[in-house]
């Protein structure tokens, strides 16, 4: 069985409801409707991403379904990312954030964890002063509220 | 008005921002990611850890501003342990010196307090707190009568390790069980380090005997330890002083307990009016290792695991007849551990009936200088304990005369003296073993082939000889007799590496996983470990080149071995090798040139058909690590270039040529004026580090981060940039170690120093 997927822009994808579920805004909402044959509007996804994403649905269609609330891995890394989906990420940062945007609205989780691992691994071994460089963020700290915070460090660190 | 991208706008959605945060480490999230802008801030102070571990620098610094200080720390201890499950609390290096003065003391006083709060607020907000784990590193607690009773009832704690080195008393003891009603772990215990420049104090004088009888009575009385049951689980306490009264409260207590250790600890008794130590002079009177065991008996029934040292007049120890009470008394016991200067061999034969249960044997030597004992029956005991899987008798000798079933040595001491060449190959004291008596050959070959672990010196009745014979004698023998073997240590007065020594044949032991040879000399020059090499091949390019690599050695062999009679016409009458066949083994070639040339041939040679090598090709396919350890480092150029070959060749594995002494782990809380030399010797020690990123910067880790920027990344560029990713992922660091370098620097060291085993060894 398929779906229609209709991008922001106007285009139909035509794609298998397996693969379409990964996302579970859309599962939610064909649980929702029921049996229907009308296409699905996903405003917030240009055609482009959509792409992207269900590229990576269809790679990943057989994998298990992530339990939520799996607290077993202890710790979060961003080194883990699988050699498929570290090519897939390859992409410009404008991208990689629209990927990111669309994983959060459309709800698939695992993408979106790549995705901000990706990120993660951008900002990993940056200053402050070159991570706001590096996604055009507006210092908004005085000098005193910064050097406050830099001393809340000091009982801390590993040293 | 300008659109936004879609980097601000996913950046500005909290929940997207927290989620790429989240995988960052929380020490880069400190350093730098709270300091981006104010919503960074934010989403920083709001990310918590599913699990981690803080590791709290108590310091006693923090002069100026001392009110502000205090106040700082506090929302510090708040914020973090709120959402720690395991804390491991260390001194500042730099403050060592001061320990214990008013300020770090009160910096204790303080954070306990806070820690005290938080749990109550917890509780009265009805939530668990999260804290699991308490680890206090050495230095924490310098003074127990102060620091202990200020720790904060911990209902959740289920696991408290400290490390501590001084004498301490049931007092103490109390105190932490009242505090943490529910520990399942306690382990008290002096670390390596610790031990290693601590001179440990004979018995002291009675009169120094803190606490009276009254006293006692009413510390066992009025603890809340008697009329609850622990739930203690493992217990490890060294230098404690107990007495029987005290020791029956805690162990009435604990029904669960599995393990139970009690180290070096001073054991008061009262025969009369006045206290006194049981020093072993008392056995006759009152035998109370005796009481101890059965006092544990009656109340732990299930312990699987009791290591017990009593002191006995030179050291702390356990002889055979204590230890076979041991086993008689627990019917779940697993583990022998035996610390006595000598075993007789007669006392043998009591245990044997015993150790159809027993897996795990240590024969720990009992004082700590030791470097070998001769006293110790190490072939009776692995000739007939069918089911042990781990032996540790690092000082225990094995002789080469013992693995030479074949009588190598005697045969080329006939050509030696043939040729007149006398006075070039050691001379046999003993007789070789007569290889026609099966009553005989059967004492030679081991009974317990299912050993997983083993850990002895080898040693020659004679003047020991560094000889390709000999390493060739061992290597074969031990590669037949130990087919499971995962981790073997090996002492030697000195080890031959080249490759015609035979350390190749190793690669039969496929379950290997760590390898630990300790010597005092070595010979290296032209050592060549490419064997060690896992997919060296099957290519054409390397089977043309592998005999012409190890074409000298051949030769070697050839040459030495020529006038040998061949072993399948000397062995044709060798019960010794009929014996072992009926057990599956194929002694027949041990410590001939053979055995190391078939093995080329297997390896190497043209004839060997693609399959056949394939299959025998998968060399050490678990080796983990592989660590030569001397007592001298020179030659360090040497060595840079073995480092080198095996970094390229196996660039997983943890391949070390370290000094025996050099403890870089420790160094970190051991006040040193020598930071400079530490890290000196240990780029000769690491050359491999010097190749590889990651062992380079596990290495540099153990530094302090002062000494990294002042001194170490000034080394050179790669260093340099190891040193600046620590700087901002050292806590990444920490937090994925830590609990693995628990367990490797626990197996690093265990075979240091004998000291460890009779001091440290997590029996």
């Amino acid at each position: 069985m398929t779906v229609i997927l209709v991008s922001s822009d106007n285009q139909d994808f035509k794609v298998d409801k397996e693969v379409a579920e990964r996302s579970i805004l859309i599962k939610n909402m064909l649980e929702d409707v029921g049996e229907s044959d009308s296409p699905i509007p996903l405003p917030n996804v240009t055609s482009a991403v959509l792409t992207k994403v269900i590229e990576y649905c269809e790679h990943h269609r057989n994998d298990p379904v992530q339990v939520p609330e799996e607290t077993d891995d202890p710790r979060k890394r961003s080194n883990d990312i699988e050699e498929w989906d570290m090519k897939f990420m390859q992409v410009d940062q404008e991208m990689l954030f629209e990927i990111i945007l669309a994983a959060n609205y459309l709800d698939i989780k695992p993408l979106l964890d790549v995705g901000c691992k990706t990120v993660a691994n951008i900002i990993k071994g940056k200053t402050p002063e070159e991570i706001r460089k590096a996604f055009n963020i507006v210092n908004d700290f005085t000098p005193e509220e910064e050097a406050q915070i830099k001393k809340e460090n000091e009982w801390a660190e590993d040293r | 008005m300008q659109f936004p991208t879609s980097q601000q706008l996913a950046l500005s959605i909290p929940e997207i921002l927290e989620n790429i945060l989240s995988f960052l480490s929380l020490e880069s999230r400190q350093r730098a990611l709270k300091l981006v802008c104010k919503q960074w801030y934010a989403v920083c102070k709001t990310v918590t850890p599913v699990n981690y571990n803080w590791i709290f620098h108590l310091t006693s610094s923090y002069n100026d501003n001392v009110n502000d200080d205090i106040d700082m720390m506090k929302r510090t201890i708040v914020e973090r342990i709120s959402s720690a499950n395991n804390l491991i609390i260390k001194v500042d290096r730099s403050t060592l010196a001061t320990r214990a003065s008013e300020q770090w003391l009160s910096s204790w006083a303080i954070m306990m307090g806070v820690l005290s709060s938080i749990i109550q607020d917890h509780n009265d907000r009805g939530r668990h707190p999260r804290l699991r784990t308490i680890h206090l590193r050495e230095g924490i607690l310098e003074n127990f009568a102060i620091q202990l009773p200020q720790l904060p009832v911990l209902t959740t704690l289920s696991t408290l390790t400290i490390d501590f080195l001084e004498q301490w008393d049931i007092t103490h003891l109390f105190t932490i069980l009242k505090a943490c009603p529910n520990l399942e772990e306690l382990s008290v215990k002096p670390t390596y380090a610790a031990t290693l420049r601590y001179q440990w104090p004979g018995l002291v004088a009675n009169q120094d005997v803190a606490i009276t009888s009254q006293e006692e009575f009413s510390i066992i009385n009025k603890s809340s330890v008697q009329k609850t049951m622990t739930r203690l689980r493992k217990c490890s306490l060294y230098n404690l002083t107990i007495s029987l009264p005290a020791l029956r409260v805690i162990l009435e207590a604990s029904p669960q307990l599995s393990k139970l250790v009690l180290a070096r600890c001073k054991h008061l008794v009262r025969p009369g009016e006045t206290a006194t130590f049981f020093d072993g002079q008392h056995a006759n009177s009152l035998n109370y290792t005796a009481l101890i065991i059965r006092l544990a008996g009656q109340h732990c029934p299930k312990l699987k695991r009791f290591h017990l040292s009593t002191f006995r007049g030179s050291g702390y120890g356990l002889s055979i007849p204590e230890a076979i009470s041991i086993l008689a008394t627990f019917p779940h016991m697993e583990e022998c551990n035996i610390t006595d200067q000598q075993i007789d061999p007669v006392l043998l034969t009591p245990l044997r009936a015993l150790t159809n249960r027993v897996t795990t044997l240590n024969l720990l030597p009992i004082r700590s200088t030791t470097f070998f004992t001769r006293e110790i029956p190490l072939r009776e005991i692995l000739c007939t304990f069918e089911h042990l899987v781990h032996l540790r008798a690092p000082t225990a000798v094995y002789y080469i005369e013992d693995m030479d079933l074949n009588d190598v040595q005697g045969q080329l001491q006939g050509i030696w003296d043939r040729k007149r060449i006398y006075g070039r190959y050691p001379e046999r004291s003993t007789q070789p073993i007569r290889r026609d008596d099966p009553g005989i050959a059967r004492q030679y070959i081991w009974a317990c082939r299912g050993l997983k672990t083993l850990h002895m010196t080898v040693g020659y009745r004679t003047s020991d000889s560094n000889s390709t014979e000999n390493t060739l004698i061992i290597f074969g023998f031990l590669s037949r007799m130990c087919p499971q073997l995962q981790e073997l240590h090996l002492k030697r007065w000195a080890v031959n590496l080249l490759f015609a020594g035979g350390l190749s044949l190793l690669t039969r032991l496929q379950d290997l996983e760590r390898i630990t040879i300790q010597s005092n000399y070595y010979r290296v020059s032209e050592a060549y470990l490419s064997w060690l090499n896992p997919k060296a091949l099957p290519s054409t390019w390397n089977r043309l080149t592998y005999p012409l690599v190890h074409r000298r050695a051949r030769k070697d062999l050839r040459r030495k071995y020529q006038e040998l009679t061949p072993p399948e016409v000397a062995n044709a009458e060798s019960k010794v090798v009929e014996l072992g066949r009926e057990v599956g083994i194929e002694l027949a070639k041990v410590g001939h040139g053979d055995d190391l040339l078939d093995w080329m041939d297997d390896h190497y040679g043209v004839s060997a058909s693609a399959s056949h090598r394939k299959e025998r090709l998968t060399t050490l396919p678990k080796l983990q690590s592989f660590w030569i350890e001397f007592s001298d480092l020179r030659e360090a150029s040497e060595w840079n270039k073995l480092g080198a070959l095996v970094a390229e060749i196996r660039p997983n594995l943890d391949f070390q040529m370290r000094m025996v002494s050099g403890d870089a782990f420790y160094s970190k809380t051991t006040p040193s004026a020598k930071d400079n030399g530490t890290i000196e010797s240990e780029i000769l020690s690491q050359q491999r580090a010097l190749s590889i990123n990651d062992a380079l910067e596990h290495i540099l880790s153990f530094l302090t981060l002062k000494n990294r920027q002042e001194v170490a990344r000034l080394v050179c560029k790669q260093w340099y940039a190891v040193c600046k990713d620590l700087y901002t992922s050292s806590q990444t660091w920490l937090l994925r170690i830590n609990p693995q370098m628990q367990h490797h620097h626990h197996r690093q060291h265990l075979f240091q120093r004998d000291h460890y085993y009779t001091t440290t060894l997590r029996l």
